[in-house]
This record gives C-alpha cells, structure tokens and sequence, in this order.
C-alpha cells in the first residue's frame, strides 16, 4: 500500500504573537515546526504500514525551510518524502496548494491513500482533504481516529463525532482521509534515525513547473487582510441590588453566552 | 456579474420580478443537506440575508431537510426561496446543479457534510473559498465577500477576501446571531428538481470517555472561606450538580475540611479550565490564580469588595455567598 501523508509547516502558535496596534500576527519570534495534526496522520500511516505494508511517502509544500518538515517525518518513520518548494509556491492559497498536492499525489503514481491532519495550526481551516479529493475524484472521510484496511480494496475509518460517539464508514480505495488529533499520539523519533535523516536522496525537491503546474492554476482564491482583535480585557463588571435580582441578572447572562 | 436592480425597480413604483429557478443567476446560496432543519441552518440563512441586502440579491435555500411547512419557518428566517430535494447529493451532484445557475455566494454550515461538499464545491467550481468563517461581510467598493476566519484557537479573526467566484464559505453556525423570525416576509417553496440517493446509514460506535473532572469539566463551582461552614459549601456542590459541572474549593476550604484533596483548586491541586467558573467566597491568592488563567468567565461572588478576586472576575456579585447560592439554586430548579 503507497501512503502519502501532507504535511505543513506552520508558526508554533504557542510563539506566534498579535500586535495590537498593527493588527497583523507579530512573527518576530515566531518558531516554524511541523504541524501537530499532520504528524497524527503520519502516525497513522505508519501504524497502517507496519499492519499491511507497504511505503509511506512525505509530501509537503513550501519554501526551502519546509525541508525540515520532510526530515522531521522521515526520523518518524517515513520512507522518504517529496517537497513540493519554489518561488511560485510562497504564499499560495487554499485552492492552488489543493491543486499543487495534487499534481505531487499524481506525480507519485500509485497511490492508494493520502492522509492529512485535522487541521493546521495558527490559521488553518481543515479544508484540504475535502480539496484533494475533489481534484483527485477520490472519496473521502474527515476526522478519522481509527484507520483498518480490509482485503477487498477497501479501508474501514472510524470517525468521531462527539466525545465518546463516532461511527464506521466504509471507503473504497484509493481515497483521502484526514485524522483527527484524537488518534493515537505521534511517536518520538529515534535519535539513529533523526541522524541518518539527513542522508542524500531522501528528500526530493520538485518545482511547480516540473510537475505541469502554470501560474494561472496557481492564482490566488482569497487574500489575507488584517486581523479582528477582541476588545482588550477591561477590569469586571459589577452586579449591583439585592441578591434576588442579580440572581436573575446572572441567570439571563449565562443565556444569553449559552453557558446555560 | 451585474447589480440585481429589482429591489431599485420596486422603489421607484415599477414591479419586482419574483424570482424563479432556472433563470436567475446569481444570488446568495445556503446549502444544508443533511436531512435536517435545524436552527444553526436558520442562523446562517439570517446571514445570508444580510449579506444579500446589501448586495441587492435574492436568498436561496436548498435544502433536502424539510417538509413544505417547515419550510416557512425559513422564509420567516430570511430566505426567498426554499429548493426542496430528496436524497443526500454527491460531490458531483451538487456540481451539476449549481453549474447551470452561477450563484454568487454559497455558504455551507461547518458540520462534517458541510466541510466536504463546501471544500469539494469549491475546488470544482474555481471558487474562492474561506474554510472556517465565524462572520461575513460584504466589501461595498469591490462588491467582495470578507470573511472573518477565526485564528490562534480564536484569539483573533482575520480577514478574508474572497477573490475568486463564486464565493463560498463554510460558517461556524454556533458563532453567529440569532436567527430571524419575520412573519411579514415572503418567499416561494419549490422543488428543486433534483432526485438524489439516499445516503448510506453509517454503523453507529461508542467508546468510554474519560470521567467529568476539575481538570475538564466545563462548569466549576469553587467555594472558599466566604462560605462559613459545610452546609454552607454543600450549596456550592448543589450548584455545581445543577450546572452540569463540578465542585471543587482553594486552601483555606481544604484546611476547614470542606473537601477532598483531588477537589483542591490551586498550585498543589488541580489546574482548571472552565468555560463558567463561579467562585463562591473566594478570596483569591497567588496559587488559586495561577490555576484559573484559562478559565473562560469568572463569576465572583464576594461581599468584600477590596478582595483580590474582584479584580480578576468578569463579573462581581457583592453579596454573601450562601444567600446567593440559595437564590440562584432556586431560580435554577425552577427554569
């Protein structure tokens, strides 16, 4: 079975800051890592490899930087990964990464599934396996917590759909699924293998042209403009008269913020 | 695509066109296919409305989740025209119905359905597309959607202005307002034409959940010495059971022997993060602070006003504590 995982490598939100007074993301001591969710997929992936065999393939897309990405999941366990890196692809939206992962899915051959994660950090909508597949005519599952294959070409996903209830689908092969965060945990690496993750030929590098992309299927969908920033915390607010009326104030204010 | 001139037609004492199916381009779109009529489907109809109000556009609903009358209650929400359809559509199905009718905004509710069509709709249609709007607005200059796309787990919303057409967004339902309920407007109820296979029925699985505690619990009840004595903080465990939440107490209930050491809030306990926490007769002090950082609301029931909880509460209650209890106690069991 050839796997492909998505991976992304996206701000650390736990570094990425809000300028208030710019009203744009302060990126001055922003971290780049992997992106959590996408390592769940991966470990999926692996976990499915080690069930039926198979190769499990890294595909990312990005700047130079994004090889890091690429390392990261081969120390993980991948078998090796293909980056997807250029001038043209800095800043590319939604609907043109759909469509480059595409043409690397494509370009790959073979491929019986693609896994990505739930969603991406920071800024992420969790829209692109529903893109993929709508570019690849493949099915596709959200929010998948257990993967199990099956022998007639088909994968049994166990999805979640509220805490402690979910339900099984069924999918034809090949197909997309993404993995929801509450699936098994991402594995550490082996410091061997984080070492020999730096060896030649693991990592290869394709450029938008290479893979039969022009710019206009690379055009932005949407553009990114400022940030909404919340109105800044201000000390509390008092409750004033007898213990009865602010009894029924407090009710109607957890109404009305549906806490009630 | 041009300005939808009836609404000018009507004003100045020509005759409005009723809109009709196959013709019309254009127009606000919701899509809600998933067998049901619910009230974040109104909501984001009432969303639609806005946004074609201020476009000078008709509001469409297709859905596959009502009968006729159920159907009204979604013109009383905003719609102009309901689009009944039977079945559950394909990817594919969905392509092929909008294809012919170039519509120039469609929004989808955020529910796994949703997110796929929505994505999928998206990416076949070369439209623009914002995967997780918590508001829209129209840009007047540009005649553009902006979407509000909540980021850093909501810490902010950036805007996103949808390029490409149709534009199409898929809209967290929860976080917009109420929905309309207008008798006095009008609309039209239709078939849509389409006749889709029904879905398949997925095989339903359960599997244990962790058990309610401080550490997770959505509502937490923290009682302190304000309470005076253990009847006292057995109010605040009533509470918490008719909240849905848990009861947990700071140091100094630990020290009178009001609670169990897993119940201790604070440093050496728990550290919490509730979407309510409503502290009865705490004081507040450096360890119960640094435990309640990621609590949502704060709502502090204290007669001292120089307490240092006050300060860090969203709402304060100048009152004793087991007297408010009993009061909010009982307007609870009577809801």
């Amino acid at each position: 079975m050839r796997i492909v995982v998505c991976m992304k490598q996206v701000y650390d939100p736990a570094t990425t800051r809000i300028s208030r007074s710019r009203e744009e993301f302060d990126l001055r001591g922003a971290v780049k890592i992997t992106n959590t969710p996408d390592k769940h997929a991966l470990e999926a992936a692996l976990r499915l490899r080690a069930a039926v065999g198979g190769e499990v393939i890294a595909l990312s897309l990005g700047d130079a930087e994004a090889d890091d990405v690429c390392r990261e999941a081969i120390a993980m366990g991948a078998d090796r990964a293909l980056l997807i890196s250029g001038p043209e692809v800095i800043g590319v939206t939604g609907r043109a990464v759909a469509r480059a992962l595409t043409a690397g899915v494509r370009y790959l051959d073979a491929v019986d599934l693609v896994l990505t994660g739930q969603v991406g950090l920071t800024d992420g909508t969790g829209s692109l396996a529903p893109r993929l597949a709508a570019e690849l005519g493949w099915e596709v599952c959200l929010d998948a917590v257990r993967l199990a294959p099956m022998t007639d070409g088909q994968i049994e996903v166990t999805v979640a759909c509220s805490p402690g209830v979910g339900e099984i689908v069924c999918l034809a092969l090949p197909a997309v699924i993404s993995v929801a965060t509450g699936s098994e945990r991402p594995r550490y690496a082996h410091p061997a293998r984080i070492a020999n993750a730096w060896a030649p030929g693991l990592v290869e590098v394709c450029s938008c042209t290479r893979l039969g992309l022009d710019a206009a299927a690379l055009t932005a969908d949407v553009e990114v403009g400022g940030l909404i920033l919340p109105p800044e915390r201000t000390r509390g607010q008092t409750i004033v008269g007898p213990t009865e009326t602010a009894a029924d104030e407090l009710v109607g204010l957890l109404r009305t913020k549906r806490i009630l | 695509m041009g300005m939808d001139l009836s609404y000018l037609e009507a004003l100045m004492g020509g005759v409005a066109a009723e809109p009709t199916t196959s013709e019309s381009a254009g127009g606000v779109w919701v899509v809600g296919v998933e067998g049901r009529l619910d009230d974040g489907l109104l909501r984001l109809v009432g969303k639609a409305r806005v946004l074609a109000d201020a476009l000078g556009a008709y509001v469409y609903l297709l859905t596959n989740g009502s009968d006729r009358e159920a159907a009204e209650s979604t013109i009383r929400a905003g719609a102009d025209q309901v689009l009944l359809a039977q079945g559950s559509p394909t990817l594919t199905d969905l392509v092929s119905f909008f294809e012919p009718r170039q519509p120039e905004v469609i929004l989808f509710p955020r529910t796994r359905v949703g997110r796929i069509l929505g994505a999928g709709l998206a990416q076949r249609l070369d439209g623009g597309l914002c995967g997780h709007a918590a508001d829209l607005e129209v840009d007047p200059i540009y005649r553009r959607i902006v979407a509000h796309q909540p980021v850093l787990d909501d810490a902010a919303r950036q805007r996103m202005t949808i390029l490409a057409a149709p534009a199409m967004a898929i809209v967290d339902t929860a976080a917009l307002p109420a929905a309309f309920n207008e008798p006095w407007r009008s609309g039209a109820v239709a078939d849509a034409g389409a006749d889709w296979v029904p879905a398949a029925e997925p095989r339903p699985i359960t599997w244990p959940q962790p058990a309610v505690t401080l550490a997770n619990a959505a509502v937490v009840v923290a009682g302190g010495r304000g309470l005076k004595t253990v009847e006292g903080f057995a109010l605040a465990r009533q509470l918490a059971q008719a909240l849905g939440g848990v009861a947990g107490g700071d140091l100094t209930a630990l020290d009178a022997g009001w609670i169990a050491e897993e119940e201790l809030i604070g440093l050496t306990g728990a550290r919490i993060a509730p979407k309510l926490l409503l502290a009865l007769g705490l004081d507040g002090d450096t360890s119960l602070f640094m435990s309640i950082q990621d609590a949502g609301l704060i709502v502090a029931v204290q007669p001292d006003p120089a307490a240092p909880i006050v300060a860090a509460a969203d709402y304060n209650i100048h009152a004793d504590p087991a007297d408010f209890a009993r009061a909010l106690l009982e307007r609870l069991s009577r809801a």
